[in-house]
């Protein structure tokens, strides 16, 4: 088993955070990950991406050129990395990006799951949390670990203040889907 | 720092982690991608265990600092990427010929100039060989993991200790930046400097078989003299051929004379191997994920890893030359080591190069299918 995940979106929303804590969650679970980062020169609003790479081997292609997940959370990083989705992937948006995109730039050949991330976030009181509600989905939808196994790791890495609302952000996302 | 077992951490924080368990006790360095993580680390650790960190102005005065530190009695590292590096090389020099045990840490991004500053790459294989100025002979180590930033950084500072010089970390972005598993060890074996054993101590030059003099400290009573101009024994000041002529050549000597211990390759599947893919560093991963997949599909393909990149591992290399019809060199530039290799095969086998620039690294696809064209 391996799987290649992106996840992308801009500089300020989380991205990096999601991909370290999705890829410290599946190492908890015994997985073989590799996690890397890429970025612009901003600090704020610039392209911004996480690669997660998880595998039952050691692993040696280590930089991605495809992916079978692509979780997206901006519509420039949508048209971006779109077409590096394999066939038959999954994509996993942001329903605001998803609305905001023209017929023309769907895929037929991929699973399209469209959750209102932003929104959901933005109710729980913080939009901050829309890449945790993703990362919800996320799980449920494939099945690689538990909520628990995720909730454990975002305890250990988030600020107590932020923890219950990231926290409940991981549950509405995961009840989002059905399993 | 990190407890012993196993962690999933970043390429920098496992090498200044190693770093840390190796006895380093200075850092001094200026902010540059993708380096950063090394310095921001540091400075929160170093304190915690009697250490100084100091962010300097730029990277010459870094390159200063770590020097001055190492001859107050601290074992002393610098971290930067390609364009810090070259500010860093005069001094470096100094260190070659004040033969200043320190760790100088190059987290390779993709040049020339600023380049794509927050992307990898292996460009800087010469600089690391001949950036600095004059003749000495470079130690340079190349980790292909998360867990290798750690180990070959407590070798990097062992190493520095026992041949009394800076050597080279050669890392590169991709590991630098990428997280996967560490195993950190509950000891690691550390070595010290050799000190003076009496109260008369003769700092640059020995009768020992290894050429290493012992090294005074400052504050300790001994007269003691550290110049980049040519010099005595003592340390003082002279240009009489002679003193130069002895001086090069066992800056030089003392690195040759050690090279079996520096020599550190991995080999893989080599045994029957035709066809041999010599790499290091991120791009020996996907090199080991296509001879992995030829391998699965017959082909008689194997690797060479270089752990240590300088000296050259020639003995390695040329007996490989005999034994295989041809070699392949994957690396993020245009053609370095290969340079190397070429050198060293002299017309024996095929060489030829699986080369790639602009931030990315060659893919297992792409090295798959130039050992599939050599063994036709």
């Amino acid at each position: 088993m391996r799987r290649d995940i992106i996840i992308c979106g801009a500089g300020g929303q989380g991205v990096v955070l999601a991909g370290e804590l999705l890829s410290q969650a599946l190492f908890d679970e015994g997985y073989e990950v590799v996690n890397t980062r890429s970025y612009g020169a901003e600090a704020r609003g610039g392209r911004c991406r996480s690669e997660v790479i998880v595998s039952d081997e050691e692993i040696y292609d280590i930089q991605l050129t495809e992916a079978d997940i692509l979780i997206v959370m901006s519509l420039p990083a949508y048209r971006r990395y779109i077409e590096r989705l394999r066939p038959g992937g999954l994509i996993l948006l942001d329903e605001e990006v998803y609305k905001a995109l023209s017929p023309g730039e769907l895929r037929e050949d991929v699973e399209v799951i469209s959750i209102p991330a932003s929104e959901i976030a933005s109710r729980l009181g913080n939009p901050i949390v829309a890449n945790m509600v993703l990362l919800g989905a996320l799980i449920r939808k494939t099945g690689l670990i538990s909520l628990e196994r995720l909730k454990e790791a975002v305890s250990r890495r988030v600020r107590p203040s932020m923890r219950e609302i990231n926290l409940k952000a991981l549950e509405e996302g995961y009840e989002a889907l059905e399993g | 720092m990190l407890k012993p077992g196993r962690h999933l951490v970043l390429g920098n924080i496992a090498l200044a982690e190693g770093a840390l368990r190796a006895g380093c006790r200075f850092f001094a360095g200026y902010p540059i991608t993708p380096a950063n993580e090394i310095a921001h680390y540091m400075s929160q650790e170093l304190p915690k265990v009697g250490g100084y960190y100091v962010q300097m102005e730029d990277e010459l005065a870094s390159m200063a600092a770590v020097i001055g530190a190492s001859w107050a009695g601290a074992k002393a590292m610098t971290a930067t990427s390609g364009p810090g590096f070259s500010l860093m090389q005069e001094n470096i020099s100094y260190a070659y010929m004040t033969e200043t045990p320190c760790v100088v840490v190059d987290v390779q991004r993709s040049g020339p100039s600023t380049g794509q500053a927050t992307m990898p790459s292996q460009q800087d294989v010469y600089q690391a060989r001949y950036g600095a100025h004059g003749d000495y002979e470079a130690v340079a180590l190349t980790p292909w993991s998360v867990q290798e930033m750690f180990d070959l950084t407590v070798r990097a500072f062992n190493l520095a200790e026992r041949l009394r010089m800076p050597i080279i970390l050669l890392a590169d972005g991709m590991i630098g930046h990428m997280s996967e598993k560490l195993v950190v060890p509950e000891e690691v074996e550390v070595e010290e400097r050799r000190r003076p054993s009496g109260r008369e101590c003769t700092p640059f030059d020995t009768d020992d078989p290894s050429l290493v003099p012992e090294m005074p400290l400052f504050g300790e009573g001994y007269e003691l003299l550290v110049t980049g101009s040519a010099h005595r024994p003592s340390g003082r000041r002279d240009y009489t051929p002679k003193y130069l002529q002895r001086k090069i050549w066992r800056i030089r000597e003392k690195v040759l004379r050690a090279e079996p211990e520096l020599r550190d390759v991995v080999e893989y599947e080599l045994g029957d191997a035709e066809v041999a893919v010599i790499s290091y560093g991120a791009s020996a991963r996907p090199s080991y994920g296509a001879v992995r997949e030829a391998r699965s599909k017959g082909l008689k393909a194997g690797m060479l890893r270089l752990r240590t990149l300088w000296p050259f591992p020639e003995e390695v290399v040329s007996k490989l030359a005999e034994a295989v019809k041809s070699i392949i060199v994957v690396e993020m530039n245009m053609g370095k080591v290969v340079r190397e290799v070429e050198r060293v095969v002299c017309g024996r086998c095929e060489v030829s190069l699986v080369s790639k620039v602009g931030g990315v690294l060659p893919t297992v696809g792409e090295v798959y299918d130039a050992i599939r064209r050599a063994v036709r």
